[in-house]
């Protein structure tokens, strides 16, 4: 075993406190991995790339990745209120409306046009409890790699939920901001097979909206051959805009 | 050490195994589309009085055209209907033909009629995931169906989105059509619109007792401005304010008790709390500038106001005794017309921006400021509707002002009258 074989090439006395900072660290990985699979530190959350900079283009805001859940987005907020012109308003609720547009906005975006058509396939994951999707800027430098045929898959379920979810912004109760959690079992051919909710708004009313899109969504597109599971466990992630209320 | 290198592994393969394990999530943030399908067919007589006068059909026009102004919906054509006669139960409904239209909400309806009213027994269900939401009954005078069918938009409201709609509710309003200002009222779908003052004057800033019985105004019928007191109900009209000055923009607190108003009998213009019949005035601000445009929070411990003490003027709030006075709104240099969200979290105001006034809303402690209108002409007076999910303004952006509603994000928005001449400073009335 090499791990023992290096133990042995240590000072005597060190070994004891090597062996207890060693076991102590995998004990916390293990931890924080276990606490991941339950809560949401270790989710992967899946955000295209397109997105998360079309709701950045304003400002430098929603940076780095530790802002996230609602709440702490505060950075996020206080740099969008100042930045609260008629033109991010208008430029944003155009391009909420469809995921066409939205690409094409971003083509407009300076300096980035060139990237745009690979990274529409790009990886938009990131890792941690990176959050809502204002607040994953990361994803391009400290996320996960991700196959580009899975994440193409990932950006067809996601095009194909908010197709058909009808959503009547600003006139939900609480129309504020907001997240919840479904949890979806795929067969290879894309169909729903069961899907349920893990996490609710706090408004059951709004989670109902968000469970009919996933019905009204089966089948989902088939299950590329790079992505092995026999059924898919999926995550989504249902959340508001945070524009307005 | 004997148990370290097994402790080493299995602390290791968990590990391992929960990092390949986690779980991809993809977000959903962009809706599709913005309204509910839903389906609503015929009504269907289950009594046995023929329903030769079309009762049914006036009750679902009703229906239908409320959940079409609040846009929360989207009507179905029944031209699509697969269904053809179904029943009211949740066995007789066929959930697949009404998904496969698109719907996602569906309302039935059977009703019985007797000699002057009609019964009515409501159903609605989700038709995506196949489970009835709402069953309820209801009676109305045959000469009142329009009461009926706002009460039934308002449950099918409910239903979806767990709060009632505001159909039944009225609007208060300046018209200019005779070529003074007058005061009007109408029903928020812009039926019933009458006429309440006859001043050949200068009526102003309308808002409605918190029964919804009476109005309070500003008016120069006599000189003035004073302030007036209308009763709905008996027409009969008095004077609650005639001192030296000015006596302007009145808002009855929440309990009807107190009168918050601007007076300047004793020299600049001051908010003054003033009893039910306008009697024994207490001063709350001591400014010697301009305060004014009082507005109540809804447990009605604070007021919301308009001052020029920074230089220009801006929404302050300060307690309902006048002490702990903040400034609200910096962004801006004319801000004015505050209105207290009936959640009580935000305040609703125009401000100028450029040449035009646009309104804005914003959390009480000054965070958080949106933009709900964007320079499409003055956009101006904003009233919250009773639950705070909708906004009333007046806005030129068609010509003359007419009145419009919003959703209290800005998003949708609806225009309520078509005056040709002038329609203002809308004020929402209670439930």
């Amino acid at each position: 075993m090499k791990i023992a074989s290096l133990l042995d090439a240590l000072d005597p006395e060190l070994r004891p406190m090597l062996t207890i900072s060693f076991v102590f660290h995998i004990a916390l990985l293990g931890f924080m991995g276990i606490y991941g699979r339950l809560g949401a530190r270790g989710d992967i959350l899946f955000a295209p790339v397109y997105k998360v900079n079309l709701v950045s283009i304003p400002g430098e805001a929603g940076g780095g990745g530790g802002a996230v859940l609602p709440e702490s987005g505060s950075k996020g907020k206080s740099a969008g209120v100042e930045l609260m012109g008629v033109e991010r308003e208008k430029a944003i609720r155009d391009a909420l409306k469809s995921t066409k547009r939205i690409v094409e906005a971003l083509k407009s975006v300076k300096g980035r046009g060139a990237e745009i058509a690979g990274k529409e396939k790009a990886p938009g994951g990131t890792k941690g409890r990176a959050g809502s999707s204002r607040a994953t800027g990361v994803s391009s430098s400290g996320g996960i790699v991700m196959d580009p045929a899975i994440s193409e898959y990932y950006i067809m379920v996601k095009n194909r939920i908010e197709e058909v979810w009808s959503f009547p912004e600003g006139l939900f109760v609480p129309a504020a901001r907001w997240e919840l959690r479904i949890g979806v079992r795929v067969d290879r051919n894309g169909a729903i097979e069961e899907s349920w909710l893990e996490k609710s708004s706090g408004n059951s009313y709004l989670d109902r909206s968000a469970l009919r899109a996933v019905k009204k969504a089966s089948p989902l597109p088939p299950i590329p051959a790079e992505i092995r599971d026999d059924p898919l466990d999926l995550g989504l992630l249902f959340t508001s805009q945070e524009i307005g209320r | 050490m004997k148990y370290l290198r097994p402790t080493i592994f299995i602390l290791l393969s968990v590990a391992m195994s929960s990092v390949l394990w986690a779980k991809v999530y993809i977000t959903i943030d962009s809706p599709g589309r913005s309204r509910f399908p839903i389906a609503i067919p015929e009504l269907k007589n289950t009594g046995t009085i023929p329903d030769v006068r079309g009762f049914s059909k006036d009750l679902l026009k009703v229906i239908e055209n409320d959940l079409d102004l609040c846009g929360i919906f989207q009507i179905i054509d029944p031209k699509a209907f697969l269904e053809k006669d179904g029943g009211l139960s949740r066995d007789e409904v066929n959930f697949q033909d009404w998904s496969t239209i698109g719907a996602e909400g569906l309302v039935k309806g059977g009703f019985v009629l007797k000699e002057k009213e009609i019964a009515l027994d409501l159903r609605i269900f989700d038709v995506i995931q196949g489970f009835q939401i709402s069953a309820k009954s209801y009676r109305g005078a045959l000469n009142n169906l329009r009461e009926m069918g706002h009460k039934v938009a308002n449950e099918i409201v409910k239903a979806f989105t767990g709060e009632k709609g505001f159909f039944g509710t009225r609007l208060a309003f300046i018209s200019t059509v005779t070529g003074n200002k007058e005061i009007y009222i109408m029903d928020i779908d812009g039926e019933n619109m009458r006429r309440v003052t006859f001043d050949n004057s200068i009526a102003l800033s309308p808002v409605w007792s918190p029964d919804g019985t009476k109005l309070l105004y500003t008016s120069y019928k006599m000189k003035g401005p004073h302030l007036f007191v209308h009763d709905l109900i008996t027409g009969n009209e008095k004077a609650i304010s005639q001192r030296p000055g000015l006596n302007i923009g009145a808002a009855w607190s929440p309990d009807g008790r107190r009168i918050a108003c601007t007076l300047s009998f004793e020299g600049s213009s001051e908010i003054y709390i003033l009893d039910e019949s306008g009697n024994n005035p207490k001063q709350l601000t001591r400014t010697y500038g301009i305060n004014v445009s009082p507005s109540w929070s809804p447990d009605g411990s604070r007021i919301a106001f308009v001052s020029d003490r920074g230089g220009n003027p801006q929404i302050y709030i300060m307690d309902a005794n006048g002490k702990g006075v903040q400034r609200v709104t910096f962004s801006g240099k004319y801000n004015v017309s505050p209105a207290w969200s009936p959640r009580g979290d935000r305040i609703a105001y125009s401000g100028m921006r450029g040449e035009y006034f646009d309104i804005f809303s914003i959390a009480i402690d000054g965070s958080d400021m949106i933009q709900l209108t964007h320079g499409e002409g003055n956009n101006e007076y904003p009233s919250w509707s009773p639950e705070g999910r909708y906004i009333a303004f007046s806005s030129t952006r068609d010509g003359h002002p007419e009145l419009y509603l919003m959703s209290s994000n800005g998003i949708y928005v609806r225009r309520l009258t078509n005056s040709h001449s002038g329609a203002l400073s809308p004020t929402w009335s209670p439930r």
